[in-house]
């Protein structure tokens, strides 16, 4: 039977958080931890940071849609190629405006958890209390391993 | 076999046995069944999602609506990618981190209220219902418009019906989440297969996107109309019919500009519902719970926002050719389909390319495709449905003790219901008695799933995420009072004849007033006591940074 770091073998954990009527789902109360205070100050700054940029999105969306309808220029106006700007915009130019601004508020929102999280462990870890990397990963949670495969590093 | 059944069978094949396939690595619990297992990877599920939301409606719609309406109809498609942006930024993360396995159990937990589950599952059956029961209805046309033929006792128009949701229930019955979300990715990388084929097609004829754009933009947008008895070509700028302007820029639509379909206003509140109706879409966000972490789920989202990009982007392509091709074209097959080189049914435009550019096999690759976006997004509708009744109610309300084999079994009864229920419905279903346009009945409903979702848990969930105050009773009051209006608002505005279009798109309007409910009445009650255990998990970061260094661990054991 394998054990995580915390002493609690992974079958237990699978059946205490993934298998209950209730779900929980996530191992943070029994592995790492959060301090309440880097938590709220953490959930301030995404906070400003989502309304912030989505501020700039109903901005920008809306105000494309508004002056499409309010400015002619919109409909006659040769850009490139024959394209309105009008058309420009609702064919593919939003597409390509939300793929950055998706790629821009994902780099911050993952650089403030990254900065502003994460202290009590990596002291934790640096003194020796963690013992992560002596522990097998479970063949029921591979969902670590799959994250390395294909998902984002911080 | 002809080869016009040739593709479909393939397909068919290679979605059962990836179902398959899944129930042979496992569906032994119902996490298992309902999230396979949370360990979907990034673009993996991104490519899931996508075909979760990718329905017959964006499929073929897209492209007929840029075909009927120019400018008006990329909007359209707009709004549909769009409202990813607000998932992205305010939802994603911190619904993965808090862990459930649905949107009413997020709720239900988020503010410890099991009257806010219950109130949040009746709204979330309403918004798969509206979404279900137009998709069935797309597979019964799409197959009624592909071949004669038909289950012993039914028509072509039943047997699409009874066959695609029979068979994506069967599908999601076997392969469970896991074989689903497979599936979902699957048919959505064939769907963006074929409108690239398409793309591809048209530049290697020297298509040229912004000299067509141009030559369509410079005469009046005509379009066939039916008025019963025969069509007729029509046009006219949305909200301004007076036949006595002289101006005819003001007086015609054109499709390069604002109006062929919508008023300014009318498109302002389009925008909006579509928008803000994504992030409370019960199918769709169910899917962020099978991502590993919420960082995981924070960048499939970014995934998402790129792939469905392009596809909506060649979506409107493609109808921008289909309007020019097809008035063109010589193709004796046409000419029953138009009037005077104009479809009479606009969704078959993509269709229309397909048999142009590829014959007989074509048009099968295009209908392939528009059967697999309705079973995609049905097999997610009906995986919705079953995590709702199998868990919110079945584990929660019925046997609170339930085993997992009951779970599971639960939650395969209610996949079983919904898709016996929803065949029904779509059968008894007339889209003619609603309208005369049957793809702009299916348009509307898909939309109004879109306003109901929009006035009603979008607004509950971004509040419950990033508002300390807000309390049960805010919840549940704010959720009624949108379900109810949404529900009226669009029901006047699909059976009133000339109702004002922002009655179809509620939110730009409801979604203000519930979200004042909301917070008044939050005001007056008390909110949840000891949100730090639910803010720790909500918003901490503890549970990725262990799995991040399960995953090190993990590759560091392998090398």
């Amino acid at each position: 039977m394998t054990r995580g770091f915390d002493g609690i073998s992974d079958g237990a954990k699978d059946e205490l958080f993934n298998d209950s009527p209730y779900g929980i789902g996530d191992y943070a109360s029994f592995s790492d931890e959060d301090d309440a205070a880097e938590v709220d100050a953490v959930f301030r700054s995404q906070r400003r940071i989502a309304f912030g940029y989505f501020a700039v999105f109903l901005l920008v969306t809306l105000g494309a849609g508004i002056a499409l309808i309010g400015l002619r220029w919109t409909s006659y106006a040769s850009i490139f190629g024959g394209f309105t700007p009008g058309f420009a915009i609702a064919g593919f130019g939003l597409y390509v405006f939300f793929v950055g601004m998706a790629a821009a508020v994902s780099s911050l929102a993952n650089g403030v958890e990254d900065r502003m999280m994460g202290a009590r462990s990596l002291a934790r870890s640096s003194s020796g209390s963690s013992s992560t990397a002596t522990n097998r990963p479970s063949a029921n949670r591979p969902s670590a391993t799959t994250r390395a495969s294909d998902g984002p590093r911080p | 076999m002809s080869s016009q059944y040739s593709f479909l069978v393939a397909a068919l094949v290679l979605v059962a046995g990836i179902s398959v396939a899944a129930r042979l690595r496992s569906t032994r619990t119902a996490i298992d069944f309902q999230l396979a297992g949370r360990k979907v990877g990034v673009v993996t599920n991104a490519c899931a999602i996508c075909g979760d939301y990718v329905s017959a409606a964006s499929f073929l719609g897209v492209a007929a609506a840029v075909y009927v309406a120019g400018l008006d109809g990329a909007w359209y498609a707009t709004g549909f990618a769009a409202g990813f942006v607000p998932v992205l930024i305010f939802v994603a993360a911190p619904l993965r981190r808090f862990g459930e396995r649905s949107l009413p159990d997020f709720l239900g937990r988020r503010f410890r209220s099991e009257p806010v589950r219950l109130v949040a599952v009746v709204i979330a059956q309403l918004v798969i219902l509206a979404y279900l029961v137009p998709q069935a209805v797309g597979g019964g046309l799409t197959w009624e418009l592909f071949t004669d033929l038909s289950l012993p006792g039914l028509t072509p128009y039943s047997t699409g019906i009874v066959s695609s949701t029979l068979l994506t229930g069967l599908l999601v019955i076997i392969g469970g989440m896991r074989g689903t979300t497979w599936n979902q990715a699957l048919q959505f990388i064939l769907l963006l297969a074929v409108l690239c084929w398409v793309a591809v097609a048209l530049v290697s004829r020297g298509f040229d996107y912004g000299e067509t754009v141009a030559s369509l933009n410079a005469e009046p947008l005509m379009q066939a109309r039916s008025d019963g008895a025969s069509l007729e070509l029509t046009t006219n700028k949305a909200g301004n019919l007076s036949a006595t302007a002289e101006d005819t820029e003001l007086r015609y639509a054109y499709f390069a500009q604002p109006g062929a379909r919508y008023t300014g206003l009318g498109q302002i509140g389009l925008m909006v519902t579509l928008v803000f109706g994504t992030a409370g879409l019960p199918h769709v966000m169910n899917r962020f719970f099978t991502s590993p972490t919420g960082r995981a789920a924070r960048m499939t989202t970014v995934w998402v926002l790129g792939l469905i990009g392009v596809f909506y982007a060649l979506a409107v392509m493609v109808g921008t050719a289909s309007r020019s091709l097809i008035a063109t074209s010589d193709a004796v097959w046409l000419e029953e389909m138009t009037v005077d080189g104009l479809l009479n049914t606009p969704e078959h435009a993509l269709l229309a390319m397909g048999r142009l550019f590829g014959g007989e096999f074509g048009l099968s690759v295009v209908t392939t495709g528009a059967l697999m976006a309705i079973m995609s997004t049905i097999g997610g509708l009906l995986l919705a449905a079953s995590v709702s009744w199998g868990h919110d109610v079945y584990e929660h309300h019925i046997n609170p003790r339930a085993t997992r084999l009951q779970a599971l079994r639960a939650g395969q009864l209610a996949v079983a219901l919904m898709t016996v229920g929803a065949a029904v419905v779509a059968v008894i279903f007339n889209p003619s008695r609603l309208s005369g346009s049957v793809p702009s009945v299916i348009a509307s409903m898909v939309t109004s799933a879109f306003a109901l979702a929009g006035c009603t848990l979008t607004p509950a969930i971004i509040l419950g995420i990033w508002s300390r105050r807000v309390s049960a009773a805010g919840i549940i009051s704010g959720m009624i009072v949108g379900a109810v209006a949404s529900i009226i608002s669009v029901a006047v505005g699909l059976l009133v004849d000339g109702a004002p279009i922002l009655l179809q798109t509620p939110t730009l309007v409801l979604g203000p007033v519930v979200v004042g409910i909301m917070l008044a009445v939050s005001a007056v009650t008390s909110p949840v006591s000891d949100l730090g255990a639910i803010w720790l998990s909500m918003h901490g970061s503890a549970s990725d940074r262990e799995a991040e260094r399960l995953a090190k661990a993990t590759m560091k054991a392998a090398v």
